[in-house]
């Protein structure tokens, strides 16, 4: 016998159109409903009654391995100029998951240095405050139907596995010479917008290079968003690994 | 195109066929340009060599540069698109065939191949031309043979 649960690995947070990679935990999200008192002196049984009232905002922790990608450094930035975005967690987006993201306004209410420990990774910590009712999406986006990589060039790279409309993540090994690569994405469903690293970019087209880091073997997360209005986005996150070690 | 590449379309998508010299090289260590080419050897393993090494497209700059990727993950990119080759408008071993073909016309094109002359106005005969006359054929005798022998035993005749 088996049950129908799912796995939490793989959920992804995004602002506006900014994927954060690197997460390694996101909270979850608590309203609560206050209850405006309702007895009186004449209740029967003495039993206390209420009726809903407002509804308490809750807030959402994200905590994340430090890289200095530049999604990471303007966190602050938002922080500081207390910007208020749409913020959404989506579920596992994975053939075993379900289409679900939840969607609400907020703001970024607490933000921490990175943490250095000298037995750990370098992690950052943010808090993000709801300020608007949580929208619960169920419709995800038709996406992509083909992705390709090039080096800076127009030199074809190899997708692994080959790409599949159900697959979420692909590894891609870079040769030595290369320097940087480029994404091609194939969509066109009406009204869907899509972005790589978050920068839009139209279909059929390749995007700018994407500077590889320079040491053999290093590696980079290359994300793939398609987001639609009312729409679960669908995220894939492709892993470049410079040089074939 | 450059006039040393052959065309050659693979997906919806025009490519070029040309080979370097170390394109030939990096072939040849999986199988020998000339053994590739009979009919025993025109396998898809030995077609995702030539392919992966010869394919080039044109960069911005005009720059005839390889389709895929040399490195070792470029050679599931280069069977895949053997495959498709194959598969888009031929009928069985066909695709292969035509694939070969664009290989031979590629190389020979590249300079490594030759190719005879064709023949100006067809059915002309041909020109008198030395290796043309008829000459009688000559029986080898045991002391041509024996000559044959020693030229090749010691060919400066000290």
């Amino acid at each position: 016998m088996t049950n129908q649960s799912i796995s939490g690995l793989g959920v992804n947070i995004i602002s506006g159109t900014t994927v954060y990679g690197e997460v390694m935990n996101a909270s979850e999200v608590v309203n609560t409903l206050n209850k405006v008192d309702t007895s009186t002196h004449n209740s029967v049984g003495k039993v206390k009654t209420s009726r809903p009232g407002m509804i308490d905002t809750g807030e959402l922790t994200v905590d994340l391995n430090y890289c200095g990608a530049a999604e990471q450094d303007a966190l602050r930035t938002m922080w500081d100029a207390q910007t208020v975005s749409t913020w959404m967690i989506v579920a596992p987006t994975s053939a075993s998951g379900v289409a679900r993201a939840w969607s609400f306004s907020g703001y970024i209410s607490s933000i921490g240095t990175p943490k250095f420990e000298k037995e750990g990774n370098a992690t950052m910590s943010f808090k993000v405050a709801q300020s608007g009712p949580i929208t619960v999406l169920s419709t995800a986006v038709a996406g992509v139907t083909d992705i390709d990589m090039t080096d800076e060039g127009v030199t074809a790279l190899t997708l692994s596995p080959t790409f599949d409309a159900a697959k979420y993540g692909y590894k891609v090994t870079t040769d030595l010479a290369d320097t940087g690569v480029k994404v091609t994405l194939t969509y066109a469903t009406a009204g869907e917008a899509a972005y790589v690293n978050n920068t839009s970019l139209a279909t059929a087209t390749p995007s700018s290079a994407i500077t590889l880091g320079t040491a053999s073997g290093s590696v980079i997360m290359v994300s793939v968003a398609v987001y639609k209005t009312n729409c679960v986005p669908k995220v894939t996150w492709i892993e470049v690994t410079h040089g074939y070690v | 195109m450059p006039e040393e590449s052959f065309p050659i379309h693979i997906g919806g998508k025009k490519y070029a066929l040309l080979f370097e010299p170390e394109d030939v090289e990096r072939i040849e260590e999986t199988i020998s340009l000339f053994e590739a080419f009979h009919p025993h050897h025109r396998t898809f393993n030995n077609a995702t060599a030539i392919l992966w090494r010869g394919l080039r497209n044109v960069d911005n700059d005009g720059k005839m540069v390889h389709a895929i990727q040399q490195g070792p993950p470029g050679r599931e990119k280069a069977y895949q698109m053997v495959r498709q080759f194959c598969r888009e408008g031929f009928v069985g071993p066909a695709g292969m065939m035509a694939l070969y073909e664009s290989f031979r016309r590629a190389l020979v094109l590249s300079e490594w191949f030759g190719e005879p002359e064709k023949d100006p106005m067809p059915g002309k005969p041909p020109e008198a031309h030395e290796k043309n006359l008829e000459r009688p054929i000559e029986k080898p005798t045991k002391r041509s043979l024996s000559g044959f022998v020693a030229s090749i035993l010691n060919p400066s005749g000290d």
